[in-house]
Parts: structure tokens; sequence; C-alpha cells
């Protein structure tokens, strides 16, 4: 920290010293703090006046806090972290990770438990209404602004006022219509205290965030092909947000296959006081395909169990939610309103799932170590670990900080795992199956273990790999997801091995790509000596075969990412509410080019709804960790892929959009439609 | 906080006392004291609005943060008179299509905010012009000020280009308008190439 550093942080000490005794200015003036003379405070010695935050004479001097005084300095609107605004320090490894909260069914399971709330009904395929709290009237017909304030939107859904298309449907399809839920639950988004890490000024009382069910990051779900589920988000958070943040909300799975009224568009808002139904039929992709009513002949090879539900090759495995609130997502996602959820193969998915001790070539991910692949999990879950990885920033005082006026992304110099900051996790000496997401909201890391050790890789985005893949480290961005296996029974008790982040960021653009040596040490596992009964699971030799590209491509569309004018641009354009920039026909196969229009910024590409496969990758074959299917593209400055993707089963509106959370609120989004 | 304590402070702070005076950097909050009673928004303690001296078109002279942004619902923007892309006036004309359609809630809790990126050339007089020549109605403040003032503004607000050879050209000046409602600390924003009506429709829902 330079001379010029040390003397801001000092300052911003004073300054809070000074503001919590509730100085006045007469109490300044007799401690004689006060020129006599022009009445204002003398300047610290080697910082001009224009550095002061005071009102001169001649009013040309700026103002309020540091960050604005130090526009000149650095970046205006977007303070670098560790330079320009400094945490306060942190020790680490104090607190023990949280687990997150798995998420239980309503009581019994029963759909009579879920809240109704004021003019709300019973669970039903039927969208229900809620308080209009800009006229004070229920509307029962209408169940969120969409259709007043989008109508040319709301008119391209198949069904008028975002009816559930999977439920209750069946007469009218047969195919798609009929996956009531199968399970119940409801979910209660608030604000709340939350401890980041008991150093921060606010100590043992935390401070506040919002959360789903009060908790961030929120509860982990744990779902399953063939038990479609319904879920019912209340929206209790106040008028008066956290410094950031806006309580209205559009809450997306990412990234399930789900039809568009549940899948959580950035136009269908949940207002505060209303609650949002989201039904998820919980089908692999290829329903209509698999169950002979599509025109495109299905390949169905001879381990699938079932063709009722798609194509168990198309499955997904570790999915996130999160709001989605247009223009807000970024602020929203960083008050503390993401989740996690695994979804687990339907038990007859393949015909053969049974136990693997006795059949190695048993196939499935079914959320018990002892069939199909095997992988970690234990009873409860124990060994199935989400880890939620958020850089955050805190200002000297230890309130959260936004960079509400930066275009170019935000990032922290505090490290985060499951909602503490550098949090120890015991582990007991067996396997174990984490699922790493990178929550943003811009950063990207490169993964190391202290001690050397491999990470045996697993899944990519949620999709298991053919097999899986041995690395000494991996790069991952902004909502990707890999799912890692570490056995820690070849360490003795007591061993701890740190998780490292190496890649160099200095700004929300992108990484350096210059590893740093040692890098940012994040979490810490420690080896125990605990009982854990016996490792069921193993690391099998095959995992998921990756489905074919077999149909035919029938259109193809280029996308250029780029920006101008300031600008986060889509093709030249910024998203437009009333603009849908490709329909395409159910069932169909597209091949469609994405571009990094250049610069030093990296995008995180996502596309709702279906994965993509990668064609090409800058002209080659896409590394190992990427052959498989994904749906974050990262967009490293002017890299072009082409990728290979289907649309398939339900209808309606979809987005295309950076996943840098700060590009995407500076409209780089595109809206898409299945027809 | 007495000054003993403070002097403590002062002396943390590697700096020598002079003959009863102790330099020390203040915050606004201090002096806040003198200024309207209710506290700044969590948005402008965290240094978002410099409260810079601005000139409107009227001639009249205003405080950036206290007088235009304070407790209010804004719309705000950059712009140039003298655009080579033609983006600018198709952005006025656009606000200007904004401004009709939320009648008579401009200037009395909504307003817009246009500071212009030429200072040196661009008067109140000139802005004056530039405003009739669309005929704005009331709620609509042009501003400009002393450049330095508009360089801590444009910095401010994240209206820059990280690199300095593109930041110079005005050409590649931001398009989009910030819009925020102080009260609630909302602040997001949107391309003024969208339409009239998707750029109306954000102020359905901000201050609910």
């Amino acid at each position: 920290m330079s001379q010029y550093e040390k003397l801001i942080q000092k300052t911003m000490d004073v300054q809070r010293e000074i503001t919590e005794a509730k100085l006045s200015r007469r109490d300044l003036l007799k401690m004689g703090m006060l020129s006599a003379g022009t009445g204002m405070l003398l300047p610290i010695s080697g910082l001009s006046l224009r550095s002061a935050y005071a009102k001169s004479g001649n009013k040309s001097v700026s103002s309020s806090t540091v960050s604005s005084s130090l526009s000149s300095v650095s970046g205006g609107g977007c303070p670098v972290p560790g330079v320009d605004l400094i945490s306060p320090p942190t020790r680490p490894w104090i607190e023990e990770l949280p687990r997150l909260v798995e998420k239980q069914t309503v009581a019994g399971n029963d759909p009579a438990n879920v809240t109704y709330g004021p003019g709300g009904g019973a669970p039903g395929p039927k969208p229900i209404g809620g308080l209009n709290t800009l006229t004070g009237q229920w509307e029962g017909d209408c169940k969120h602004r969409l259709c007043t304030e989008f109508p040319a939107m709301e008119a391209q859904m198949p069904y008028h006022d975002l009816e559930h298309q999977a439920w209750g449907k069946g007469d009218i399809d047969p195919v798609l219509g009929n996956f009531a839920p199968q399970k119940y639950y409801e979910q209660h988004v608030r604000q709340f205290n939350h401890v980041w890490h008991p150093d921060l000024p606010a100590g043992t009382a935390g401070q506040a965030a919002w959360g789903f069910d009060s908790v961030v990051p929120g509860p982990m779900f744990r779902t399953r092909y063939g038990e479609p589920h319904f879920n019912r988000i209340h929206n209790h958070l106040p008028a008066q947000n956290l410094g950031f943040g806006i309580n209205q909300m559009s809450t997306h799975m990412h990234n399930l296959h789900s039809p568009s009224e549940s899948d959580g568009n950035p136009l269908f808002t949940n207002y505060s006081g209303q609650y949002y139904d989201h039904h998820y039929p919980n089908v692999y992709a290829g329903v209509k395909q698999y169950s002979g009513s599509s025109s495109v002949q299905p390949n169905i090879k001879p381990y699938i169990g079932r063709t009722d539900i798609g194509n168990p090759d198309e499955a997904l495995g570790t999915l996130w939610y999160h709001d989605h609130k247009l223009d807000f997502t970024s602020q929203n996602v960083y008050a503390g309103l993401a989740g996690m959820n695994s979804i687990y193969d339907a038990w007859d998915a393949y015909k053969n799932t049974g136990p693997w001790k006795s059949n190695p070539d048993a196939m499935g991910d079914l959320g018990d170590e002892t069939r199909g692949w095997g992988l970690p999990c234990g009873k409860n879950y124990e060994f199935d670990v989400g880890l939620v990885f958020h850089d955050r920033q805190f200002d000297p005082s230890g309130r959260d900080f936004f960079p509400l006026t930066c275009f170019d992304g935000a990032i922290g110099d505090k490290y985060t795992v499951n909602g503490k900051i550098q949090p120890y996790m015991p582990v007991k000496r067996r396997k174990y199956r984490f699922r790493f997401l990178a929550m943003g909201p811009s950063r990207t890391y490169n993964w190391f273990l202290s001690n050397g050790a491999p990470f045996v890789m697993i899944s990519n985005d949620g999709n298991l790999f053919p097999a899986p893949v041995i690395a000494k480290n991996f790069e991952q961005t902004t909502a990707e997801r890999f799912d890692v296996i570490l056995d820690f029974s070849q360490y003795k008790a007591g061993t701890e091995i740190i998780l490292i982040n190496r890649a160099e960021q200095t700004n929300g653009r992108g990484p350096t790509n210059n590893l740093l040596t040692p890098g940012f040490q994040v979490l810490k596992f420690v080896v125990t000596s605990d009982d854990f009964g016996v490792d069921e699971s193993r690391i099998p030799a095959k995992l998921r075969p990756l489905p074919d590209m077999d149909q035919p491509i029938s259109n193809s569309r280029t996308w250029k990412f780029e920006r101008g004018g300031g600008e986060w641009l889509v093709n030249g354009q910024p998203f437009n509410r009333d603009v849908v920039s490709a329909e395409i026909p159910e069932g169909t196969a597209e091949r469609w080019s994405i571009y990094n229009g250049g610069g030093s910024w990296l995008h995180p590409v996502h596309i709702h709804y279906e994965e993509h496969r990668y064609l090409t990758y800058n002209g080659t074959t896409p590394e190992p960790l990427a052959r498989g299917r994904k749906d974050v593209i990262r967009l490293d400055p002017n890299a072009k892929v082409d990728l290979y993707m289907r649309f398939r089963d339900y209808k309606g509106l979809y987005p295309m959009h950076c996943h840098n959370v700060v590009h995407e609120d500076h409209a780089m989004m595109v809206m898409w439609k299945i027809a | 906080m007495d000054r003993r304590s403070f002097l403590g402070l002062g002396a943390g702070l590697g700096l020598s006392l002079g003959a009863g005076l102790v330099p020390l950097l203040v915050p606004t909050r201090a002096l806040a004291a003198q200024a309207p009673n209710e506290p700044n928004s969590r948005a402008a303690q965290s240094g978002f609005f410099p409260n810079v001296p601005l000139v409107d078109q009227d001639g009249k002279s205003v405080m950036f943060y206290d007088d235009m942004v304070k407790n209010k619902t804004v719309l705000l923007n950059f712009f140039l008179i003298g655009c080579q892309d033609g983006r600018c006036p198709i952005a006025t004309a656009n606000l200007r299509k904004v401004q009709d359609m939320l009648g008579d809630r401009m200037g009395k809790d909504v307003f817009f905010i246009s500071v212009t990126l030429q200072p040196e050339l661009e008067s109140p007089k000139i802005l004056k012009k530039y405003a009739d020549s669309f005929e704005v109605k009331p709620g609509w403040s042009f501003l400009t000020g002393k450049p330095h003032d508009i360089e801590t503004l444009r910095r401010s607000l994240g209206y820059f280009d990280p690199d300095p050879e593109r930041d110079r050209d005005l050409n590649n000046h931001i398009g989009m308008a910030r819009y925020g409602n102080d009260k609630f600390n909302r602040w997001g924003a949107i391309s003024l190439r969208s339409s009239p009506a998707n750029i109306a429709s954000t102020f359905q829902w901000l201050g609910i």
C-alpha cells in the first residue's frame, strides 16, 4: 500500500470515529479543528483542498466521501478493490463452512399447507392473482404486470396470463401438459441480518442482507427427474434497500429445462407483497421426441429406461437459482438472492440403475452412492456438498459496497464461501462430491489445491462428462458450475489443504490471465479422524454418454457481444424490452456463432433453457473440460465459438445474456422465443 | 470523544500539531449539519453523486446532488449538441416523447437531467436554445458547469471508457441513461435507443 493509500485508509478510520461520536460543527470548532478564517477544516498535509471533502467558498470542490474524491485518481465509479476501497481486516479460518440449508417440502408435502396469502388460492395450474400495489386492488386474472407493462411480449407466450404449460393441460397437450407436481415447496424472501465474518464492525449481530428463506446463500433443493415440483415464492422485501437492490424479483432456475413462465424471465416481475408460483415438470430435454410426438426421429439408446420424460443423456445436475429482475439482477444477487438445486436422475431413467458393486456398468446420478455411478453422497447428502463462491467488497466502516455506477463489473477483496469469509471445513477421510458454483458478480477463478493434489472433475455446468477428467487446476467464471471429487482418505488426520484462487483480476472486466503466486486462500479443508462408517462411493470409469448431434441444423445465427457507445450490446443493440430477436420453431436444431467483439472484456454468455455443445472454439476443438454440454460460454476477448443447440418441448420467451451480471443490467441481453 | 483522544488520532496519523490546530480531513457528514436536515441517501454517502456546482439552461446555479437528485426520482444522461453519429438528437427526441407520456408527473416527482460533455462550448444560453428546439416542458434540466466539475461528475457516474484513447473521443460517449429513485437507493440504467414506452414504463415500478 502506498503512502497515499495508507493516508486514505487512516482518514476513513477517523471519519468513522467522528461520525460515531456524532460531533457537531460546534464541537469541531471548540476543538480548534476548523480554520478561523474560512470555517473549513484544515486540509491534511500532503493533500490539496481539492481532495478534501469540504465545500469551499468558491464552490469548485467536490464533496461527499472518499470514492468521489478518488474519482480523478482511479476509475471514478469503478473503485479498485484493495486499492481504492479496502475492507476491514478479517482473520481467516475463524468460522466453519456452513452447509447450505437442505430445503424441505411444506408440512406433510400437502399442498393444503402452501400459504395462500390474500386473494390467492391453492396451488394450481391457473395463475394466482396478487395485490397490485399501484392500485391497491387484487388482480385475479393477470398474474403480474407483464400484461400491462409489456403487452407485446405477453402476447408471445403460449397461454394468456402465463398459465403453467405442464400442469393440467393434458387435454391440450397429452405429452407435455400432464406433469402435475409431486412435491410442494414454498419460500419466503426477506431481509435479515447476516454475519459475513465476526471480525467485521457489525460483529456477531451481523448486517442486513436479502435471502431466500432468510439465509445467504439460499437453501439447497434436492430434486429428481420424474418428480415434478411446485415452488411458491413470497416476496417480503422492504422498499428501503441495502443501498443497492430492489424489492422486485423474478427467480430463475439456472439452467433447468423449464417452461418459460416458470423460468424466471427478467420481464415477469414478482412484486413485494406478492408471490409467484413456479412449476417445474423436471423432465429431460427431448420429451416430445422420445415420446414419439415429434417429427424428429428419436435415437433411443438401448440403455435408456423410460421414454416419457425425455432423454436422460440430456440430464442436468448442479443448478442454481437466483434473482433475475430486469436491470437489477447484479444488485439483487449481490444482496444475497441466490441458492442451489441438485437434480438427480429418475430411478428408472436408465435400464440399469442398481447397486454398482455387483454391476459396475450401473448408470445414473441417483443421490445414493451404492447405486448407479455411485457418486459420493452419504446419508442426508453429507458428502454431496454445495460450495457457493462469491467475492464481496466492504467499505472501511464494514458496510457492504456495490459499485452502483460502474458499467464494467463488480469484484471485491473478500472471498466468501457459503456466506462466510474464508471459512474452514472439517472433512472426514473419505470421498466428497463438491459442487462449485461461481455466484459472481463478475469474478473468474483459477482453482488450485495448496498441496498440488489434482481435482477429479466430473461435470461442467451440471452436466456429467462421459468420463471423469483429472485436472491440476481449472478456471471457473461467473455462473459456471463444476462438480469435483476429492478423496481425503489418503491424508492423515490433521492435514490441512487449502483451496486457492490464483487468477489475477483487478477490475470487473475480466481476469488478466496472470497466475498469482501464492494466490488467494479461499477455503481450508481440515482432515479429521471422525468416524463415517463406510465410504460406499466410487469414481466410475465412465459417466454420462453424450447425446447425439444427429439432428440436422435448420438455421444459423450470429450473435456479437460487444461494447458500443459505452453500452453493452448484442449485435449492435442494447436489450429492447419489446423485441424478440429470434423465433425458433420447436423441435429444431440451430448453429449459433457467438463472438466477443474485442477489448479487454470477458463475457460469460448464458443461454436459458437448453444446454449447448461446441462445434468449434476459436476454430479448434475445445479444451477437455468443455467438450460436453454446457450452458455458460466463457467468451474471452476476441473469442469466437460455434455451438450446436436444440430447442425442444416447451414454448415461449427465453433470454440469452452475458452473465457478468453488471453487463447484463446494462443491457447485454436478447430475448428469443420457441414458437 | 474529547480533544485528547483526537490529538491521539492526529498523532496516529503521523502529523505534527501546529499552534492549536489539528489538521484533519472532514467527512461531509459533519458539515451536513448545516445542510438540509435529512441525511443523504446511502448511494450519495458512497460517493456516487458528487455535489458539484452546475448551471442550468435558465442560468440558475444548482448543486448536483442536493438540488437535482436528493430524494427525487430522476433520469440522467450525458450528451453533446454536436453529436456526430446522431445518437444524441435521437436520445433527446425519445426523452421528449417520454416526457409527454409522464404527463404531470414531470417536474413533480420525476425529473430529467441532461449534462453536457462539452462545457467549454455549451453555455446555458446554448443549452436553452437546444432545449427550446425540442420544445421541452418543465422538469427537464440541461446542465453545464466548470470542466473539472463535469469531469468529476461523469467519472463518478461511470460514464467513461477505461481506455484513455477511446475516452478522449467524445463520439464514444456512453448513450445509456441512469434512472433512479434516490429515496429508495434504486439505480438502474436504460439505453436511450429504447422505445419511449419502454423508458416510461420504468417509472411505473421504480417508486413502488
